[in-house]
């Protein structure tokens, strides 16, 4: 516990100088067409107040990973999205390499990482708002593997506080289609198979879909997955190795429960 | 009325003496123990005759401060435990401690002053926490709960740990969760031994060290002969396979989802920033190539394939930086379903281990060098014997263990 705020302590000291500092900062980077996405050590950056998307970003990343200051992240992640809305036209979705450089687009292209982080904090709590922000990032950048599966978790999270079956179920079959878009992101082809041998990919989706199509009732569809993410572990065990064992015993129920 | 009259002093004496508390807190933690005891009176609004009659002596308002927020924070403890999301309410209560801990720091000199000389103090604090901790923790680890676990890796280097560049060299968070009975709940890190017919290893060889970690399933294709050879992706038509994020989801759910899980590794990773109209050297389900109308980000495995580097993967030299890991525990119906109890408590064991080279990058090289490489003939110098010989990680640089209680589920 002391090392853990001896670290947050330290985190937290550091901060430079804002202003002409930043041209001549090389932490500070220029952008590029994702205007820089991903985290930087916050302490470089040398940012006293947040003047812009990014910069809110940045602070909200810090807050979050280093300070373990959910609240703070989350207003900093909806300030940065407000400063970079799709819906404001204060970004833009880049569909061609431009002829300037990417620092010259203006509206700034759209940020895809503080759209994950914001819905990821607000999908158990607001899975709807959740949902809204992955669809944006897949406009940004419609192959970023994992976005697909975090739609299906936010759908899950609504059928799980739905008020009626009928909406728990059209929660559920929305979940179903989300893991099946994030399936055919990496598809099982011949070329895979020849390269690692493996019959089947992403262990998440199929477990994730196993369960949910045992809350549809589906019990074929649930052994088929169970048997998919059995495949799918077979060379990579999980996180979750009781989960191996967990879903031959489904597999074996399911097809017990079929035949009687 | 004389009832009034008589009680108003005593309020604001509870409010003096409370504004005082705040200001001495303020003003040692940011000033340290030697913060003149006027400043405090300055900042609380009140006289230093009015300090001085709360607390005769600099020790006596440390301690005082000390007490009460130690006595907050157990406070909050008690309010958090009803809390519907365990993990929120102890992430709300680390949160406040971080606060507490500053007020410590600042004051560290006199209180072990303090402290020495009032054991009780010390008992007193110690207790309050501990119970405070324990009843959150406690009540975050009852089957089909999940619970955090924070590691802390520091590099005592004066360099960026590892140093270099790309995916050699590469350092990562090895954690494991198990019960009493040595019942494996969960790893983060792993390596699982697998044959690669691709490169002569046609069954498991027993060795994990030429193993890659669980958190992408990704291949480097080396392309189709070319004479002459032409260095970069386009050259020989060399592909960055990759095809899904793996059991273990990666770094990339930590840096870009915030997500409280994956694992944790340290390197300069290689990245290539796509543009629309370039292919990203892969096919989709119908086995046409994948050609872009976004730019799009992604980590690659081949030097000449990347054109970006994100250096923010690595240690920082002598900066401590944490990592959450947020665990489910099997449900009570999963436990039930596989004929098992879980026995308390939990195990969890963290360690750093250090790989010379991801060996997904050294069969990279083995394709490269290979039959069907570039060269268009089998150049002789790398094979899966050679990686066995090649590929041997260092364990266990640094490692911690502690356990967590279990209890029932409510």
């Amino acid at each position: 516990m002391t090392r853990l705020l001896l670290v947050l302590t330290l985190a937290a000291a550091g901060f430079g100088q804002t202003g002409a500092f930043q041209t001549t900062n090389p932490n500070y980077p220029a952008r590029n067409p994702f205007y820089f996405e991903g985290k930087i050590d916050y302490e470089k950056l040398g940012i006293v107040s947040p003047a812009n998307a990014w910069e809110y970003m940045q602070r909200g990343i810090h807050r979050q990973d280093d300070l373990d200051d959910v609240e703070g992240a989350t207003a900093d992640y909806r300030e940065s999205v407000g400063l970079n809305s799709l819906g404001k036209g204060s970004c833009q979705l880049v569909t061609a390499a431009p002829a300037q450089d990417f620092g010259k687009l203006d509206p700034p292209p759209c940020l895809f990482t503080v759209r994950l982080r914001l819905g990821f904090l607000l999908l158990q709590g607001s899975p709807d708002e959740a949902v809204a922000l992955f669809r944006e990032v897949l406009r940004i950048d419609p192959h970023r593997l994992e976005v697909s599966s975090l739609i299906g978790e936010a759908y899950e999270a609504s059928a799980a506080r739905a008020q009626s079956d009928a909406e728990r179920r059209r929660f559920n079959e929305q979940a179903v289609a989300a893991y099946r878009a994030e399936l055919e992101m990496s598809p099982v082809t011949a070329e895979t198979m020849a390269l690692t041998g493996d019959e089947a990919n992403n262990a998440h989706a199929h477990w994730a879909l196993a369960g949910i199509y045992e809350k549809l009732g589906d019990s074929q569809s649930a052994g088929s997955e169970y048997d998919l993410y059995l495949k799918a572990t077979k060379w990579h065990s999980d996180v979750y190795p009781w989960r191996i064992p967990l879903a031959r015993k489904k597999i074996e129920q399911l097809r017990g429960s079929a035949t009687h | 009325m004389s009832q009034a009259i008589v009680r108003k002093p005593r309020v604001d004496a509870v409010r003096n003496r409370e504004r005082v508390l705040e200001a001495a807190k303020a003003v040692f933690s940011a000033g340290g123990p030697d913060a003149s005891l006027e400043a405090v009176a300055r900042r609380a609004g009140v006289g230093i005759g009015t300090l001085y009659r709360h607390f005769p002596t600099r020790e006596a308002l440390f301690e005082a401060v000390y007490r009460r927020e130690a006595e907050q924070l157990g406070d909050l403890a008690e309010q958090l435990k009803d809390e519907p999301k365990p993990v929120d309410a102890l992430r709300h209560w680390l949160r406040c401690n971080v606060e507490f801990v500053a007020t410590k720091k600042g004051m560290s000199a006199a209180l072990a002053l303090a402290a020495q000389a009032s054991p009780e103090l010390r008992s007193y604090t110690f207790g309050r926490l501990t119970k405070a901790a324990s009843v959150l923790l406690d009540r975050a680890v009852a089957a089909g709960q999940s619970f955090m676990v924070r590691a802390e890796a520091v590099s005592l280097t004066g360099h960026r740990f590892p140093a270099g560049f790309s995916q050699e060299r590469t350092a990562y968070i090895e954690l494991t969760v198990k019960d009493d009975n040595g019942v494996l709940v969960y790893q983060s890190g792993y390596q699982v031994d697998k044959p690669h017919p691709e490169t002569g290893e046609s069954a498991p060889d027993g060795n994990l060290d030429d193993e890659d970690l669980e958190h992408l399933h990704a291949v480097v294709n080396p392309g189709s002969p070319t004479s002459p050879y032409q260095p970069g992706p386009a050259g020989n038509g060399h592909t960055n396979q990759v095809y899904e994020l793996g059991p273990d989801s990666g770094p990339d759910s930590r840096v870009f989802s915030g997500a409280p899980r994956g694992l944790v590794l340290f390197r300069n990773e290689l990245t290539r920033i796509f543009l629309p109209g370039e292919k990203v050297g892969r096919k989709d389900a119908a086995g046409n190539d994948i050609v872009l109308d976004r730019p799009h980000f992604e980590e690659v495995f081949s030097a000449s394939f990347a054109n970006a580097v994100d250096n923010y993967r690595s240690l920082a030299p002598l900066r401590p930086t944490l990592y959450r890991y947020e665990i489910q525990l099997p449900a009570a119906e999963e436990l039930q379903a596989l004929g098992l109890k879980l026995k308390g408590p939990l195990h969890v064991h963290a360690q750093i281990n250090f790989e010379h080279f991801p060996p997904l990058f050294m069969r990279f090289l083995t394709r490269t060098t290979g039959a069907e490489g570039p060269a268009g003939h089998d150049l002789g110098l790398l094979n899966e014997q050679s990686i066995d010989k090649f590929l041997v990680n260092i364990r266990n640089i640094a490692s911690d263990d502690f356990t967590v209680d279990l209890v029932e589920a409510q």
